[in-house]
């Protein structure tokens, strides 16, 4: 009478965080299932507060799922004790903080989806409920069972088929891109923005001569001198004395340098939105004076948002993008690499081939995720149906 | 030639005597920082600005002009107080006063396209290509004169009255970019690397050669040298002899 009345507790627990489990995956993550999106996720995107919540649902939704299931499956037909409740939801909460940790790290298989302190607290938060819901309805023997022996194996095989839920539960922030879907994903990008506390580091000019010209811009030549813009970076001056064998004197860094002049030994350069003067005579003579150097701050046009994307991109549009404080100054791809400044880049090989290897590593755990969905629906059904496994 | 341009751009000396430097240099053609009588002229889209350089460490704005239509693309210091202002509708002169305010003066205007501009000796050169991403759709008559919009071209101007530019000459040219004039000659980067006209008679430039050896996006002539400037790094030339050489580059990676 007891045992089957917890029984009707723990599965009613079990049933209706599965059906809410499909719901939300249904509604929220179904290219998760194989589906057409069924909402857009930039309506969620857009509420900070929703998008925490729909991101740690999941966590919520599994704890009271895995902890009656567990008592379902081991303590079939046994009598439970407050003790053993206690036991399996610390267990389960502590393996579910483990993997979200492990989501944190560089650690494989381990560390699919994303590390959150929402979902940390959200499973503490479900398993309490799920704990107290269960002492409250459960049938409890007073008495610490200890006649309760649970076998290893079955022990063991519940540990591995939770472990495997939660691996499998693990959720790939990029399915809820607005790049996601579409055939031409590998043109996804995200922006790359310069704060200005980077644009107005300190100039330090470097004589070392190392400095390799890469990006060759705008010149100003000025008797032997010879200024060339290292387009958005610096610029280098060279002594042109030997008009067979250039010196470089010296490169100075300007973040956003394009455009400069000279009058009477003062050099002005752009800098972005900033004007930079610089007095030159101490620097070409490299007397070891210190560099005087004045920036006019905000003198000039924030450049054009998209000025350095490719053509043809997507966006990531949760990208925060706030142009009084910093400049966007490049973007990064699918892949992780960061093209700044317009500079060229062979989309087609090298971002297709990277996507194209994502979509199979996608799709291969796709298949993961289903196959550990049908293993629980098969539980399921067989505790529902068999009663006996 | 350059000499004068910049001692006419308020220079006392023109070029380097010993460890002093001079006043002021030269930026090519595609500038967009400048300095004329005494001010630092800046472009950028559609403002024009002038800055008081009297202190030279701490410039003050002084005038400011907004263009509702052209983007300003290029500057060029000319004569005493000119500015020339390459747009991508035309050519703009404007007067920088001696206190740094900008006048505008006239619109030498040709149809939509990207355009460096370079003056001497009463003569303004412009060339003109298309734009990116845009169709080539210039149709020209029998005479030479452009009917339609259209570009890939050098234009020729008479600024005797800088009010008042008048026409001389079109010369067809593959997607011109940079150029600059040294006395009886005009160069100007190209598709096919760097060009020299005869401009003795400017309303009758003649082409003297093509260096394909030479490709660039703009051209600096200073006395008997010239500097060419492109992605690929930067090529002085000597121009002493009737056959351009290279004397060295500083090429990208190095």
């Amino acid at each position: 009478m007891d045992v089957q009345k917890n029984h009707q507790a723990l599965l009613k627990t079990a049933g209706c965080s599965l059906l809410v489990g499909t719901l939300f995956y249904l509604l929220f993550r179904s290219p998760v299932l194989g589906l057409a999106p069924f909402l857009t996720t930039s309506v969620i995107q857009d509420h900070v507060l929703l998008s925490e919540l729909v991101g740690s649902l999941p966590s919520v939704i599994f704890m009271p799922l895995i902890i009656s299931l567990t008592l379902l499956l081991v303590y079939w037909k046994k009598k439970l004790s407050q003790t053993i409740v206690n036991k399996v939801t610390v267990n389960w909460l502590l393996i579910v903080v483990f993997f979200e940790i492990c989501q944190g790290q560089q650690m494989g298989v381990l560390s699919r989806g994303t590390f959150s302190v929402s979902d940390i607290i959200a499973a503490s938060i479900a398993s309490l409920v799920t704990g107290l819901l269960l002492s409250r309805y459960l049938v409890i023997s007073k008495a610490s069972s200890t006649s309760n022996e649970i076998n290893i194996w079955k022990k063991a095989s519940i540990l591995l088929l939770g472990s495997f839920a939660i691996l499998g539960s693990a959720y790939e922030d990029n399915y809820v891109s607005d790049c996601e879907g579409d055939n031409s994903y590998y043109l996804c990008v995200s922006e790359v923005v310069l704060d200005l506390d980077e644009l107005r580091l300190e100039i330090q000019p470097d004589y070392s001569g190392n400095q390799v010209l890469e990006r060759s811009g705008k010149i100003y030549q000025l008797d032997q001198w010879l200024f060339v813009v290292e387009k958005y970076r610096g610029i280098h001056i060279f002594d042109m004395s030997d008009k067979l064998n250039p010196i470089r004197q010296v490169y100075l860094p300007i973040v956003g340098a394009l455009n400069l002049t000279i009058k009477d030994g003062i050099l002005y350069s752009s800098a972005f939105i900033d004007l930079v003067i610089i007095d030159l005579n101490g620097l070409l003579q490299n007397d070891g004076s210190e560099l005087s150097v004045v920036r006019q701050e905000g003198i000039f046009q924030y450049p054009e948002e998209r000025q350095f994307f490719p053509d043809g991109y997507w966006m990531n549009y949760y990208d925060e993008y706030n142009s009084t404080i910093n400049i966007v100054i490049g973007y990064k791809t699918k892949s992780g690499k960061d093209i700044l400044y317009g500079d060229e880049y062979d989309f087609k090989n090298q971002e297709f081939d990277a996507n194209e290897r994502s979509i199979k590593k996608a799709e291969e755990n796709e298949n993961k995720n289903k196959n550990v969905e049908v293993d629980l629906d098969d539980v399921f059904d067989c505790l529902l149906f068999g009663g006996m496994c | 030639m350059f000499l004068t341009v910049y001692c006419l751009a308020g220079c006392v000396e023109s070029t380097g005597s010993g460890d002093s430097i001079s006043s002021t240099g030269s930026g090519g053609s595609t500038a967009r920082f400048v300095i004329q009588n005494n001010h630092l002229i800046v472009v950028e889209d559609t403002t024009i600005r002038s800055f008081n350089i009297d202190d030279a460490m701490n410039p003050r704005l002084v005038d400011q002009s907004i263009t509702t239509g052209p983007r300003l693309e290029t500057l060029f210091p000319y004569a005493e107080d000119l500015v020339l202002i390459g747009t991508n509708q035309g050519a703009i002169i404007v007067q920088i006063s001696a206190d740094g305010f900008i006048e505008g003066l006239s619109f030498a205007s040709h149809f939509t396209s990207r355009d460096p501009v370079v003056a001497a000796d009463n003569i303004m050169y412009v060339t003109i290509r298309p734009e990116e991403n845009s169709l080539e759709m210039g149709v020209v008559d029998d005479s030479g004169v452009l009917s339609n919009s259209g570009s890939n071209r050098l234009i020729v101007f008479d600024v005797t009255d800088v009010g008042n530019p008048i026409e001389l000459v079109q010369k067809r040219i593959e997607n011109p970019s940079g150029l600059s004039v040294s006395g009886d000659r005009l160069f100007v980067c190209f598709t096919g690397g760097l060009r020299i006209y005869d401009v003795a008679d400017p309303s009758d430039p003649q082409v003297i050669t093509d260096y394909a050896d030479f490709p660039c996006n703009d051209v600096i002539a200073v006395n008997s040298e010239i500097l060419a400037t492109g992605d690929d790094g930067i090529q002085l030339l000597d121009n002493q002899q009737d056959v351009i050489s290279l004397l060295t580059s500083i090429q990208v990676g190095d």
